[in-house]
């Protein structure tokens, strides 16, 4: 018992007595933090890392109990394959000024220690929040971009089609969109390349903690998540179009565009809530069966 | 106590922190002087060409887009053929500082991203003067029935990636040298004309539109060493 117990007291200072890691991995992270903060978060693009920084942290430290409990022995080697090309991608980041790698190599290096610490048991059951934390790492610019065109003309063509059928003057040339003598330029923020990052973050977030860690399950309404999020912005560009047409261009660029946005953000999220109410039902209910 | 295995990690850590200091560039170096812009160094019309800018139909900036942050200016003008009255589309960008969020965008990239398909792609040297040429690429795209001829090349600094690698690479290397080059895409393209006959306008455009800039005026479109060499040959 009392073995038992100088155990448990040394675990509970096994923490602190890691310092070496926690000063290694602030050193590493804090000019990227400030970085982020400055560059990448303050832009509509970047606007939900701090959330999922934020509610990631948390939902690890949550598990701290789980990290004592799961504890195995880590391989050095391991260690080492995971460390070094993180250390060597951050170093590379920094260097040219690209974020995905620094990121990416801050993310590396957590992931290094964490398995160092406490073994590779806690890291496949708890896989969760390590994905989670990954959606933070900004993705590359020309990755986004590929994406972020044929997604603008996809939705300036729908946008259009749907007010076509109320018999409403209006036409598109690529992603200039033409109501009555107005010309609207539908914009990068209008793609819903944002808004996917968003609702998929948002989305995973409450699914794991409702429903817990199930890979299927989250894949599958991932899957539905993002063209829920792109139709929201479809009606959003209808939404504008209407406004323009009926109440002119001040009020189709003013306040109401920008209500606009989050009103439907805030109905796509109750889109996957109700989605996964109806989903889990016969998904949960089925295997508890099988 | 602490571990030897946290320690050898924890300064790991700190040694990564502190090349990753040393070694990010902090000067920069632009060919183009600060406030003189590309569409006062190209000239609008030489050699019997004649243009109209249309920046606003085909680069239209506006403050939250892409293009915008991309690049500190862009230049679209469309410049008439006296021989054949073909219109070449002469698109240049050019950004101050080449960093993660600021860096050029190879048209192979951003053709399909706009529904072009790519039909070939290949390297090749614009003969600008006697021994002084230029690395550059052609490319052929389709969009329905639209088949677009473009050449084009891009400079990082002194550096012309004909490449995506390339170009990464040289980023690096740039760095390694200290200095965060500025960049521009130079892209010409015409429509309607068989690749073959379109390659040879677009060269002759290219080669008549670089001998009209003024000689100590071409660094930023062409390079320091090519503009010097033109310039010592009297051209």
């Amino acid at each position: 018992v009392t073995a038992e117990k100088t155990d448990t007291v040394a675990r509970k200072f096994a923490v602190p007595e890691s310092w070496p890691l926690i000063l290694g991995f602030v050193v590493l992270a804090l000019p990227t933090a400030f970085k982020l903060a400055n560059q990448n978060w303050s832009e509509e693009s970047g606007a939900q890392g701090p959330i999922i920084l934020a509610t990631g942290a948390w939902l690890l430290l949550r598990l701290r109990p789980e990290m004592h409990r799961l504890r195995s022995a880590s391989n050095p080697w391991l260690t080492a394959l995971i460390l070094i090309p993180a250390l060597l991608a951050y170093v590379l980041g920094r260097m040219v000024d690209y974020m995905t790698f620094e990121a990416g190599g801050v993310f590396g290096v957590g992931v290094a220690m964490l398995y160092t610490q406490f073994g590779g048991r806690f890291l496949r059951k708890h896989w969760f929040p390590f994905l989670y934390l990954a959606f933070a790492i900004p993705p590359p610019v020309y990755i986004v971009l590929a994406l972020t065109a044929p997604l603008k003309q996809f939705v300036s063509s729908i946008a259009t089609a749907v007010v076509q059928l109320l018999d409403l003057p209006v036409s598109h040339q690529g992603v200039v969109i033409y109501v009555a003598q107005y010309q609207l330029l539908v914009e990068d923020a209008c793609s819903g390349m944002n808004s996917i990052f968003g609702l998929l973050a948002i989305g995973l977030f409450y699914i794991y903690l409702v429903r817990g860690a199930s890979l299927l399950y989250s894949g599958i309404l991932a899957a539905l998540m993002i063209p829920i999020a792109i139709t929201a912005n479809i009606v959003r560009v209808i939404i504008v179009i209407l406004l323009t047409y009926y109440f002119g261009d001040e009020v189709g660029q003013g306040f109401l565009h920008f209500a606009a946005g989050i009103f439907l953000f805030v109905i796509a999220l109750f889109l996957v809530f109700a989605l996964d109410a109806a989903l889990s039902w016969t998904f949960f209910r089925r295997r508890k069966q099988a | 106590m602490i571990s030897r295995r946290d320690a050898l990690i924890g300064s790991a850590c700190v040694a990564a922190a502190g090349t990753a200091y040393a070694l990010t560039p902090r000067r920069t170096l632009a060919l183009l002087p600060h406030g003189l812009r590309m569409d006062r160094i190209v000239p609008t019309e030489f050699r019997g060409w004649t243009s109209r800018d249309v920046t606003d139909e085909f680069a239209p900036q506006t403050e939250d887009s892409l293009l915008a942050k991309l690049y500190g200016e862009t230049v679209g003008r469309l410049y008439t053929d006296p021989a054949s009255g073909a219109e070449v589309l002469m698109l240049l960008a050019h950004g101050d500082v080449q960093s993660n969020e600021l860096q050029l965008h190879r048209p192979e990239v951003c053709f399909p991203a706009y529904g072009w398909t790519i039909d070939s792609s290949a390297e090749t040297d614009l003969a600008l003067a006697p021994q002084v040429t230029l690395p550059a690429r052609k490319l052929v795209a389709h969009l329905e029935q639209a088949q677009l001829s473009t050449i084009y090349w891009t400079r990082l600094g002194e550096y012309f990636p004909v490449s995506g690698n390339e170009q990464r690479l040289y980023r690096v290397r740039a760095a390694l040298d200290g200095y965060v080059p500025d960049g521009l895409l130079a892209r010409f393209s015409v429509e309607g004309i068989a690749p073959k006959h379109a390659f040879d306008l677009l060269a002759r455009l290219i080669g008549e539109l670089v001998a009209a800039v003024k000689p100590t005026a071409r660094a930023p479109l062409i390079g320091s060493p090519r503009a010097g060499a033109m310039l010592a040959m009297g051209r």
